[in-house]
């Protein structure tokens, strides 16, 4: 099969992954391992974003809902049933694509901005239920997960289980999201990309394509929500349904590692995640709202000079590793 | 009764007030631009520092904040979002990029502290309902700005050349407009609208960096529901949404006043994405 014959890009990914792999052991500190886990999380719930938005195109700021509906499914099932997390994250899940089902069915007709647009304002209408179903999600205060150390209930006494876990699964998505890249559905989802109508002309559905890609996405998504609450053990709806920290930056971190590749979105969560945590703890802490400042600018810049992402730099810089251009979207010019 | 359809007229005309500018950014240079809250949020700081360190009426402010909102627009658009004019998604990126650097620079100058003027306007009987001449101020102002862009768009040589970008940006540029020269213009415009908007909301709302935010929303559901482009369909979107929040937050329950108009907007985008004035095809020219 094509899709496993080795070569140069492959070896590189590969051994990425092994310095990923035992990078925690090198910083066995407090403070290092909790940056590291979010790196990991957030590599791999931008991996997750990336199938639907970096390869189908379908510009997603809603991604926070379904990291909320794993997050909140996870918490209260575990807070009043105590039910383990590890079933959970999959009635979580289930519940999440049921939900994308539901919102793929009137957003899916809207093309480019306006998707990203109906998305946004699907998240806000979440957030505002969340808020007010008190009874259900604990409203503005909260849900507290209480500290009961176990295997079974996905809480530890040591961060490192948790990157390791959450290593797990990043690579978990970055296998799924290999195997999309190299199926017909990769093909389909890039070609509806590149062009919906001339896509649709070759005889691919658009909106099963999109339905598709959308709820491995959403799968995946919710799974990092349940893993995410389990690691931080309050969750209320202000953060996790966040736009701006939580279903935009998804989509950021993407676009600066280079959209639509594998290893964009776990290069932008690596690079994003350290800084706005160190810049937090230093800058952040003297002058609030200074790390973001800092991000921001790195966003604008990437936008106007580097749209493709760091990938494609590199793959621009270093021919030998990857001929093929990567992902932008490049419309006709006036 | 009327007290609930009258107040929510009132925060209808705010609604409107702060999509005009957003209407001729979107409409016409088909920018998503999320940056327009923190641009109002930018004024709102703008006129407030203004009032407090020059000590005159905050109304007086319109004389400095509107054309320097003007240039600032200008500038955003030559230098920035120029590079990104055929690539939507570069666009979302970009303009959220602003936002974030705008609200979070505001953060860290104002240490995240709120600040509101209080200025003890009085208030205004009609029959049993009760409102305060800021609000009502706003709701005028909101009319007569429609009125006057509505006479600029129709009745001077730039006004029908933007109109003329906005209907067809390719067929504009082949009878010898300059899209170069329009662009930058119609958002300064723009931002100069959104910078009356700002003056006249320091009274009303309190200022701190998020504020932007929630308007932003709401400018893109007015901006939607009243067609891309569209003066009126501004004015009528904003009364729509603010009566429909008004109404829903009164009859339903006030944590859930944005639901109604949420689902309508989505209604909306899927049934009439052209909106209720807007020309049918207009949201899709500039995408392709």
């Amino acid at each position: 099969m094509n899709a496993l014959r080795l070569d140069m890009k492959k070896i590189i990914g590969i051994f990425g992954l092994a310095i990923l792999a035992v990078i925690p052991l090198f910083f066995n500190k407090g403070y290092f391992l909790t940056i590291i886990f979010q790196a990991y999380l957030f590599a791999a719930l931008a991996s997750s974003w990336n199938i639907i938005g970096g390869l189908g195109g379908q510009i997603s700021f809603g991604h926070a809902v379904f990291f909320g509906v794993g997050a909140y499914t996870t918490a209260i099932l575990f807070h009043d049933f105590r039910l383990s997390p590890w079933i959970s994250m999959w009635i979580g899940a289930f519940i999440s694509c049921l939900i994308g089902i539901v919102i793929a069915f009137p957003t899916f007709r809207l093309r480019g901005p306006f998707f990203s647009i109906a998305t946004l304002i699907i998240n806000e209408l979440v957030l505002l239920l969340a808020l007010y179903f008190e009874d259900l999600t604990g409203g503005s205060q909260g849900i507290i997960i209480p500290y009961q150390p176990s295997f079974s209930n996905l809480i530890f006494e040591n961060t490192m289980a948790y990157v390791y876990i959450t290593f797990g699964f990043l690579l978990i998505t970055v296998a799924i999201s290999f195997f999309i890249l190299k199926s017909k559905l990769g093909y389909y989802l890039q070609a509806i990309r590149e062009d919906q109508d001339a896509a649709r002309i070759l005889g691919i559905s658009p909106f099963w394509t999109k339905m598709s890609g959308f709820l491995i996405s959403v799968w995946l998504t919710s799974m990092g929500g349940s893993i995410y609450a389990m690691y931080i053990r309050f969750i209320e709806p202000k953060y996790i349904f966040s736009v701006t920290e939580i279903g935009v930056m998804f989509a950021l971190m993407c676009m600066i590692g280079g959209m639509g590749t594998i290893a964009g979105p776990i290069i932008g969560a690596l690079i994003i995640v350290p800084i706005d945590m160190l810049l937090r703890g230093t800058l952040g802490g003297t002058i609030p709202g200074l790390n973001i400042v800092v991000f921001s600018v790195i966003l604008i810049l990437f936008s106007l000079f580097f749209r493709q992402g760091i990938v494609g730099v590199v793959n621009e810089k270093v021919p030998l590793i990857d001929k093929v251009k990567p992902q932008i979207l490049r419309k006709n010019e006036v | 009764m009327t007290q609930i359809i009258l107040s929510g007229l009132l925060l209808g005309g705010i609604y409107s007030i702060v999509s005009y500018g957003l209407t001729l950014v979107f409409g016409v240079i088909r920018i998503i631009n999320f940056a327009h809250g923190s641009l109002l949020m930018v004024g709102m700081f703008f006129a407030y520092y203004l009032t407090k360190t020059l000590n005159i009426n905050v109304y007086l402010t319109l004389l400095i904040v509107v054309p320097c909102m003007f240039l600032f627009g200008y500038v955003i658009q030559k230098y920035l979002i120029s590079h990104v004019l055929n690539e939507p998604i570069m666009q979302l990126f970009l303009t959220f990029g602003l936002l974030l650097l705008l609200e979070n620079v505001a953060l860290a100058i104002t240490r995240g502290d709120y600040f509101s003027l209080n200025l003890n306007m009085s208030t205004v009987k009609i029959g049993d309902a009760v409102m305060d001449w800021a609000r009502m101020i706003i709701f005028l102002a909101s009319i007569l700005i429609a009125v006057i862009l509505m006479v600029f768009l129709h009745f001077t040589n730039i006004g029908i050349k933007i109109r003329a970008v906005s209907q067809n940006r390719y067929a504009a540029k082949l009878i010898g407009i300059k899209l170069e020269r329009i662009y930058p213009l119609t958002f300064g415009l723009g931002c100069a609208v959104l910078g009356i908007a700002s003056v006249l909301l320091v009274p009303v709302y309190t200022i701190f960096p998020h504020v932007g935010f929630s308007f932003v929303i709401v400018a893109f559901a007015v901006v939607v529901l009243g067609g891309l482009g569209s003066i009126p369909g501004v004015l009528v979107g904003g009364m729509i949404i603010g009566l429909l929040e008004s109404l829903t937050g009164y009859l339903l329950s006030p944590d859930l006043k944005q639901l109604t108009w949420y689902i309508i907007f989505i209604a909306v985008l899927l049934f009439k994405p052209a909106g209720i004035f807007g020309v049918v095809g207009s949201e899709e020219v500039g995408l392709k």
